[in-house]
């Protein structure tokens, strides 16, 4: 009774039904894959090869992140140069004043109002905030880098200046005797006792809060930079010195001779102030350019990343579609087959 | 030749036919059940006794049911595998999700990169805290998921056995039937079936090998040689481990007193679930565990705080990771069980429990308010040196233990997507392996269906040539009565 092809009648069935589980689970992925352009198990396709695809993500989120606190110190970098070009305008239409006023001494009065309007502009400048943050203060940008020249009671700086004078000339610089202090007197005090007022320590302990270490941030994966000024600068003591040189030291009341000494100090250091203004300004400047070069090879580093990733893990569209229309007409076949094995029976031919 | 001998002759083939239609309806009536064979009942004729029908037969495939035990076994060790390595995978997920530890890892970076660029804000801060607390979540996550898949592994061993030592039962009482129905020449293909399908549960859970006797008696081995069943059945025993921590090993599986899984051994099964089963227990979970613990190291390690005063007295210190063995560091390169599971926030950094974010800034999260560990000692709110130094140090290249089977020599994120490869490439070869396997045996299973399965078709029509037998058998009775009786009437 064994026939030379043999079938059983339950491996002819178990057989269809297997291939159309299969049949099914791929057609399942092929859908998933079709709907989101990825592989339907990125892992299990990718095996190893998974890591790579890991640290591709990984180092778009560093750049990712990199770009964005990019963006926030170029911002603050923007308005340090604003603050830096008023001050440079400030510091310029002073020097401006300064220069006639010596040949001529006719504005003397308004010299002083000067004065005092560049110094209150100039800690306006420095005392300038972004988002909580105050630009020249270095890494104490929690702190007003600055206190109020004008302020009452008197600055620890304005008070200091007032202090030496007393010292040296044994009145206040608002006593109208000041006139009787002669210019050799006043050229030493200036030299000396004045400029030292403006030294380091003093600076930090008189005048300004900053810090002298500058914010530094990282620009890119590799380099770090300096991306702030400090109030600390050299450049912003000559500028007050030479500010509170013509508006602390009772400038309107002292003889020409003595007046003269002290303007040609000013000049001096307003235009070497300005000078250095500029250096401040274009070490800013090429920060800014580093910074924004930067972000333009982020840029193109995340066009790479963003192929890269795609390249790994997404399936082509065309492949898929023409894939799933195979799966189903396979299915559709393997429903029909089982669907006609069912109904051939020999059952239907038996007579009784 | 006389006519009473021709009746007898259609009696006998009558017997014999109802006999034969009886082995048809038994066939039919198991068409659909794996386990049957086909029985066929074959016609002997004798000298002047007409035909009978002297046993049943039984068609079997030695061969094939042999290939067809290897095949189940090896494909039932792959599954388990398969099946316990994606659970792991959880712990990984899809790439584009960013669970994994590896991503979370550079969301931390990313997290201090912002930081860094604007140290002063708060709010930024606590936004670093929380994102080194989903990595440590993910951390505790991962090694408390690989701990569950190694507990579902050891019970499942359990189960395992207790089938093995219940089918060894069943087959005995089997065995025993088989053996008295050879001796006395009953019918025993049933019993045989039933045997064989013991057998085919037994390879499920347990390479086997088997040896026929002439009685009729089968021994049973194990793949690797030790003896399951030999006239009675030996004795599995596994003792189940209620705590299966990193670091702790499970116990292992004695058949016969001898050792066949679960300890390196010369008589370790090779194939079976339960050999799968306790390579996902003590193979594959464990080197990935280690890999989590290590991870946590080198995280604790990153984020460690060094004296910083001129003249360094303290030891470093654990900072924003920390784990149960805090503040002091645990030793790098070297492995530590149990650190993925352990290792947390410090409390101090978290404002959640009422610690101060900037700290991450400011340094001194070991110990807050000691000079030693604080960085940024003049107290700046845009101090960035300590952040760069965190994102420089979680890039460092560490070391790490040998037995991770991973490069001891990378960063930190590295060595985290080293990890992910490690389980994806592992994945993807077990389960090319299980689809190479599951063909094999649904190809072994099928050809001995084939071969020994009953087709329904070919039943029916060997019925219809029975029917027509014993429609001859019966016409023939007929024929000799009416001929008997018209002799009768011949001489009345």
């Amino acid at each position: 009774m064994i026939t030379p092809t043999f079938i059983s009648t339950a491996s002819l069935s178990s057989e269809t039904k297997a291939s159309i589980a299969r049949i099914q689970q791929r057609l399942v992925d092929a859908q998933t894959e079709l709907s989101t352009g990825r592989y339907a198990d990125v892992g299990m396709t990718l095996g190893a090869q998974t890591g790579v695809s890991v640290s591709l993500r990984q180092d778009m989120d560093q750049i990712q992140s990199i770009k964005d606190t990019n963006s926030i110190v170029l911002t603050r970098m923007q308005g340090s140069q604003a603050a830096l070009n008023t001050l440079a305008t400030t510091s310029q239409s002073f020097l401006n004043a300064l220069t006639p006023a010596q040949s001529t001494g006719s504005i003397k009065d308004t010299l002083v109002q000067q004065a005092q309007a560049s110094m209150q502009s100039l800690q306006d400048q420095l005392n300038t905030s972004l988002d909580g943050q105050y630009l020249f203060a270095g890494i104490n940008s929690d702190v007003k880098p600055m206190d109020d020249y004008y302020g009452d009671p008197p600055s620890a700086g304005a008070q200091a200046i007032k202090n030496a004078f007393v010292a040296k000339f044994g009145m206040s610089p608002d006593d109208p005797n000041v006139s009787s202090i002669s210019a050799s007197d006043m050229q030493d005090f200036l030299n000396n006792e004045f400029s030292n007022l403006f030294s380091d320590a003093n600076w930090s302990a008189n005048w300004s809060a900053a810090s002298d270490k500058p914010v530094n941030s990282r620009i890119s994966r590799t380099e770090t930079a300096d991306t702030s000024v400090t109030a600390n600068d050299n450049t912003f003591r000559q500028l007050t010195q030479a500010f509170t040189m013509i508006s602390g030291l009772g400038f309107q009341n002292l003889n020409s001779a003595t007046q003269q000494v002290v303007m040609q100090q000013a000049t001096q250091l307003v235009s070497n102030g300005i000078g250095s203004l500029t250096k401040v300004q274009s070490f800013l400047g090429v920060t800014q350019q580093r910074v924004s070069d930067s972000n333009d090879q982020i840029d193109t580093q995340i066009d790479f990343l963003n192929k890269s990733i795609d390249g790994l893990e997404s399936v082509d569209t065309a492949a898929v579609t023409t894939k799933i229309s195979d799966l189903s007409t396979a299915l559709e076949a393997a429903y029909a087959v089982t669907n006609r094995l069912s109904n051939l029976s020999i059952m239907d031919y038996l007579t009784s | 030749m006389s006519l009473t001998l021709s009746v007898d002759t259609a009696r006998s083939s009558l017997q014999a036919t109802s006999e034969q239609i009886s082995v048809v309806s038994r066939n039919i009536a198991r068409v659909n059940d794996s386990d049957a064979t086909r029985k066929t009942a074959t016609l002997v004729s004798g000298p002047g006794v007409g035909v009978s029908i002297p046993s049943i037969g039984r068609t079997s495939n030695q061969l094939l049911f042999n290939a067809y035990l290897t095949a189940n076994s090896s494909n039932q060790a792959q599954t388990s595998i398969t099946s316990a390595l994606d659970q792991l995978q959880n712990t990984v997920d899809d790439t584009d999700a960013e669970h994994s530890p590896a991503a979370l890892m550079a969301k931390l970076g990313a997290a201090l990169q912002t930081y860094s660029g604007d140290p002063q804000n708060s709010a930024v801060a606590a936004s670093v805290v929380s994102a080194a607390k989903d990595l440590s979540n993910a951390l505790n996550s991962a090694s408390a998921t690989v701990t569950q898949v190694r507990q579902q592994a050891d019970s499942d061993i359990a189960t395992s056995v207790s089938n093995i030592n219940s089918l060894l039962t069943q087959f005995q009482t089997l065995n025993n039937q088989v053996i008295k129905g050879t001796s006395n020449g009953s019918d025993i293909t049933d019993v045989l079936d039933a045997r064989d399908a013991v057998l085919k549960q037994l390879s499920t859970e347990v390479g086997i090998r088997t040896v026929t006797r002439d009685n009729g008696d089968m021994a049973i081995y194990t793949d690797s040689g030790v003896t399951l069943f030999d006239k009675s059945p030996r004795q599995v025993t596994f003792q189940q481990t209620p705590n299966l921590a990193a670091g702790a090993t499970g116990a292992a599986v004695y058949a016969d007193g001898v050792p066949i899984a679960g300890t390196p051994h010369v008589m370790e099964i090779q194939s079976g679930k339960l050999a799968g089963l306790v390579s996902v227990r003590d193979d594959v979970s464990v080197t990935y565990q280690s890999q989590l613990d290590a991870m946590a190291g080198g995280l604790i390690n990153a984020f460690a705080e060094t004296d910083q005063s001129a003249t360094p007295t303290l030891p470093a210190a654990a900072g924003l990771f920390t784990y149960s063995g805090g503040p002091a560091l645990p030793p790098s390169g070297t492995l530590v069980p149990g650190l993925a599971s352990s290792i947390k926030i410090n409390a101090n950094v978290d404002p959640a429990q009422g610690g101060d974010a900037s700290l991450i800034r400011d340094g001194g999260i070991s110990d807050p308010g000691n000079p030693a560990y604080t960085y940024n000692t003049s107290n700046g709110a845009s101090f960035t040196g300590r952040i760069q130094g965190l994102i420089s140090s979680l890039g460092a290249t560490q070391t790490f233990d040998a037995s991770t089977q991973l490069p001891t020599s990378s960063s930190l994120s590295d060595y985290a997507k080293n990890s992910v490869s490690w389980l994806e490439a592992l994945r993807q070869s077990a389960g090319a392996e299980a689809d190479y396997r599951s063909t094999v045996a649904q190809r072994a299973a099928s050809s001995l269906s084939q071969t020994t399965g009953v087709n329904l078709d070919e039943e029916m029509t060997n019925l219809l040539d029975l029917e027509r037998t014993f429609q001859a058998s019966s016409r023939l009775i007929n024929t000799v009565n009416d001929m008997l009786t018209t002799l009768l009437q011949s001489f009345s």
